[in-house]
């Protein structure tokens, strides 16, 4: 929530207002109290709008409507003035977090939470439909999670029907991924088979982390909308067919949204299932437990977003004590803080206990009150203390998206275990944003992160020109960035202070490389083929490499070969002309492909090595077997194998049911790191710059390597740990552990 | 270090854009045009050209090519007030240098691909409390972008091979950091590929002096500034010169190949 900005007015239509939720094209959302001291959302209708006498008559007979039909599983219309210079609707304030963040920040949602919430969902439209009402914007950002179900938010009422059709200029206002196909043609107004088109979009996001039309520009998607089938991947079996119906391009094959709820309640076949999804909320429900509808990450953080709504109007003491205390609003959800927590929290400004419960806030106070609330069932986290959040910045879908996932993953892991601990000083959440591996979205990717305040640290970018791109709005904003795959040197040396570089930089891999050519392949004259193609990257190995080697007065042939030239022929003649023995490829695996077959069909006998930008399955794929028998020196270890991961890859496996992947375990050691951090001394205040100050003096041994930095620059204080040898052998990266530093042999 | 570089080239790309009219080809009004075109929006990664040549007026012979190396390379006048010719002023016509096995400089004939290259040597006399700045500029025609880049890259792998090498005999360039930056790549919007070294000159009297050496392709075209300064002279001043420089004549070699 955004602070009021100096034109808001304080006072609205007998409301207060607390903060603005946000703002579009029709005017203000403002979290509000009501004179009755409930919380609500007050959206106030810009005057231009209600210049419009059929925009007036519209709002005024739509809010009528509203006002008629209760549903549990839509926020309440509480209160609605169409006649006002500027017309205002307050609807009950859901505190959230919305799906959309929620899947955000813990990834898809279970099956179990997935049917529970489709079928609310359902209902919500069978409701608001049943009055004839169609909400046109059913999207993630709209539906908020509560401790005994979702609230759609936003619904119809007062949106400019152009909102969320292509208008006359062709510009989309809506939320297109979200939109149904004749929304998204413009050909007719809105109808409800499109808000069940949109719940199947919303459905399918939720259960596979991205949305069935994918994401990109705005013409991609409406063109893949209207005509390409969904992508449902991720989605699980026994709810793919109902999603798969919902989003149906002909508007008449859908189902109702009556269908589509009994069809969801009515799903399970367990009847444990049955128990669980569909028995109504009781009071005392919503302990996470067994019973409850989410995992448990996501209650903790609606219980802590929640207790943040209860703090708020601490905000004016001056007016706790004129409030009538008993007020309540019939309407209020079950999982909103009650008005009677809200009057007891008061209470307690009143006798001089304020000062402790404001400050220490979030749930701290929630928890505080939990007990006096007792009986009512307010809902009490067992959680003790805030959440923090660390964020992961990676490329999820790009070129990079295998290593940006597993970092997600390796940070999930080290969340979830700190989280499972009973007595912990806080809780911890995750919350990711993806660049895609492009540069130019990496900067507004940190910028989501930066704004969430309660991201303390992020694990990112996942390559060296997205982490370059993103490094000064994460230095701008003092939120530590620890990068865990990128090597380039330049960014320790950009003058970030809040980098932490989390692997040795590129220029250090050459002295790896030297060792094992030097010592276990025997070479006498090391060749380096510099691949422009793979610009800085490759310069900073082939230039730190032919430094070292003409120091220590070995033999080098380096040659560079253009970007433009597609075959490394010449290049080859050139090398065996100059006597070399052994062959570093300073490139990525794309063209060290074309290279590996070149020497396979010379027969070229000597010693193939490469870093990272080698370590890629698609090396593999492109070399065949002349990928056989090169060594790749990384920052990075096989967890699968590794004896010091053993415990990790265990952990990994039940949580995941998978292999842990390359740069899981070298997240998962800086997630620990930070959490240690975060866990110190100074625990309880904690902020960004702090904690940038304090990682950077921290000094960890992980598994994949010790972690102490230079505390000017962020760089890794470089001992022996941490570099791995790989050698492909039968198609395969066969790892072989630690790489030494000193020739042997 | 390259950020300034990149950002001067920029500069004087834009600042002023077009040379003074000393190019001794002046083929059309449209001479002295701000050079929009190497001022692409930025994309990052992006494959496009900074600059789409005419292919009717891109040289394909000797003849043509040294008529355009001819009017782009600097002159002493172009450098400005004060710079006179060096003795001699300029290279052998028919050959270009290249770094033997013992990373000596020589001038050799033209390879195949090779269609000119001319070099103009001149320098600043001592003044003022300063020592001289030698300045050299070049230009090289190929007959294929391929082989241009090949310049380039050649041009990074001396650095790679000879961490000291031996421009005449007594003199050494030595310390010599290097770094190519395409297209695209850290802000580099001015050229197809660029170069930047920076080390130290040691003459025959024994004395450092900072040195530089900048190269800037432009689809077949290699063009190239070296800057030496003498006593008095620093690197942070040398480089302004050697980038202006290099960028001028990078508008030369695009106002004399962009479309009528």
């Amino acid at each position: 929530m955004e602070p009021l900005r100096t034109s808001d007015p304080s006072r609205l239509a007998g409301h207060r207002l607390l903060g603005r939720l946000g703002a579009g094209g029709m005017g203000v959302v403002y979290l509000a109290r009501s004179a009755g001291g409930a919380l609500v959302a007050l959206k106030v209708i810009q005057a231009e709008y209600a210049e419009d006498a059929g925009f007036r008559e519209r709002f005024r007979r739509e809010a009528e409507t509203a006002r008629r039909m209760t549903s549990p599983w839509v926020a309440a219309l509480v209160d609605a003035d169409p006649e006002a210079v500027q017309p205002w609707l307050a609807t009950a304030f859901v505190p959230g977090p919305s799906l959309g963040e929620a899947v955000a920040a813990h990834g898809p949602l279970p099956l179990r939470s997935l049917r529970v919430l489709g079928a609310r969902l359902a209902e919500a439209l069978r409701d608001l439909h049943a009055v004839g009402l169609v909400h046109r914007d059913v999207k993630p950002g709209n539906v908020l999670l509560a401790l005994d179900g979702p609230r759609l938010i936003d619904f119809g009422v007062a949106r400019d029907p152009q909102d969320t059709s292509l208008t006359s200029t062709g510009v989309v206002v809506g939320t297109p991924g979200f939109l149904a196909p004749e929304q998204a043609r413009g050909e007719r107004e809105a109808g409800p088979a499109g808000d069940v088109f949109s719940l199947g979009c919303v459905l399918a996001h939720a259960a596979a982390g991205r949305p069935p039309f994918g994401t990109g520009s705005l013409d991609a998607l409406l063109y893949r909308t209207v005509h390409d089938a969904p992508d449902l991947d991720g989605v699980p079996q026994q709810l793919a067919e109902v999603v798969r119906r919902c989003l149906e391009k002909d508007p008449r094959l859908r189902p109702t949204a009556e269908a589509l709820s009994q069809t969801l309640a009515a799903e399970p076949a367990d009847p444990r299932e049955i128990l669980r999804a569909v028995r109504p909320p009781a009071p005392g429900d919503a302990e996470p437990g067994d019973e409850a509808w989410l995992p448990e990450p996501l209650i903790r953080l609606i219980a802590e977003r929640s207790a943040a709504g209860l703090t708020l109007p601490a905000v004016d003491d001056t007016e706790v004590d004129s409030e009538p205390s008993g007020a309540t609003t019939p309407d209020e959800p079950a999982g909103q803080p009650s008005d009677r927590a809200v009057a007891r929290r008061r209470f307690l400004v009143v006798t001089g206990g304020a000062v402790t419960v404001t400050a220490a806030g979030g749930l701290a106070a929630w928890a505080a009150l939990g007990g006096d609330g007792g009986g009512n069932g307010s809902a009490a986290p067992t959680a003790t203390g805030p959440v923090h959040t660390i964020g992961l910045h990676a490329d999820l879908s790009g070129d990079h998206r295998t290593a940006g996932r597993a970092q997600e993953r390796g940070l999930r892991l080290a969340v979830d275990e700190f989280n499972s601990r009973a007595a912990r000083p806080f809780t911890l959440a995750v919350r990711t944003v993806d660049d895609g591996g492009d540069p130019a979205r990496a900067d507004a990717a940190a910028e989501r992160l930066v704004a969430d305040p309660s991201v303390l640290a992020v694990i990112g970018p996942t390559t060296d020109d997205t982490a370059r791109a993103a490094l000064a709005t994460y230095d701008a904003a003092s939120l530590p960035l620890v990068a865990v795959s990128p090597g380039a040197t330049v960014l320790s040396v950009m003058g970030s202070r809040s980098f932490l570089h989390a692997r040795v930089t590129d220029t250090v891999l050459p002295f790896y490389l030297k060792a094992y050519l030097l010592g276990a392949a025997k070479s006498r004259t090391i060749g380096i083929v510099d691949d422009r193609a793979a610009d800085a990257y490759a310069w900073e190995i082939s230039s730190s490499l032919s430094r070292t080697l003409h120091q220590d007065r070995q033999p080098v042939v380096p040659k560079v070969v253009s970007a433009l030239r597609k075959d490394f022929g010449p290049t080859l003649d050139a090398l065996l002309d100059g006597g070399a023995d052994s062959v570093v490829f300073a490139g990525y695996h794309d063209r060290a492909a074309l290279l590996a077959r070149e020497l396979k069909h010379r027969g070229f006998p000597g010693a193939r090595a490469a870093a990272q930008g080698v370590l890629d399955d698609r090396f593999l794929s492109a070399a065949g077997d002349a990928a056989d028998g090169w060594v790749i020196v990384a920052p990075v270890m096989d967890a699968s194998v590794a004896p010091e991961a053993k415990a990790f890859a265990s952990a990994y496996r039940r949580r995941f049911h998978a292999a842990p992947e390359r740069y899981a375990v070298e997240a998962y050691d800086v997630a620990r790191l930070i959490v240690r951090t975060l866990s110190g001394p100074a625990a309880g205040r904690v902020t960004r710059q702090s904690l940038t100050a304090a990682l950077r003096a921290a000094s960890y041994q992980g598994i994949t390597k010790n972690f102490a930095f230079d505390k000017k620059t962020g760089s890794l204080v470089i001992d022996a740990r941490g570099v791995y040898l790989w050698k492909v052998d039968g198609g395969r990266f066969r790892y072989e552990g630690a790489a030494p530093l000193r020739v042997s042999g | 270090m390259t950020l300034v570089l990149a950002g001067s080239l920029l500069a004087g790309c834009s600042a002023k854009g077009a040379d003074d009219g000393s190019s001794r080809r002046t083929a059309s009004p449209a001479h002295t045009d701000s050079p929009k075109a190497a001022a692409p929006p930025s994309g990052g990664s992006s494959a496009a050209p900074a600059f789409t040549p005419d292919a009717d007026l891109v040289p394909r012979t000797a003849k043509d090519g040294r008529e355009l190396a001819d009017s782009v390379v600097f002159a002493p006048r172009d450098w400005g007030r004060g710079y006179v010719a060096q003795d001699p002023a300029a290279s052998a016509q028919g050959t270009w240098p290249a770094l033997d096995r013992d990373c000596r400089w020589e001038r050799q004939k033209l390879p195949r691909g090779v269609l000119a290259s001319l070099s103009r040597y001149s320098r600043q006399p001592a003044g003022g409390g300063k020592g001289e700045v030698k300045v050299t500029a070049a230009a090289t025609v190929h007959s294929a972008a391929l082989g241009a880049d090949e310049q380039l890259s050649t041009t990074l792998e001396e650095a790679l091979r000879c961490p000291e090498q031996q421009p005449r005999s007594g003199e050494r360039i030595t310390g010599l950091n290097s770094l190519g930056t395409p297209f695209g790549a850290r802000e580099q919007e001015y050229a197809d590929d660029s170069v930047l070294e920076a080390g130290q000159y040691v003459g025959k009297g024994g004395t450092a002096q900072p040195y530089l050496w900048m190269v800037a392709r432009s689809g077949t075209v290699v063009v190239a500034v070296s800057v030496t300064g003498g006593k008095g002279h620093t690197q942070e001043e040398l480089l302004p010169l050697g980038s202006n420089a290099l960028a001028k004549m990078l508008v030369r070699v695009q106002q004399q190949l962009k479309e009528k």
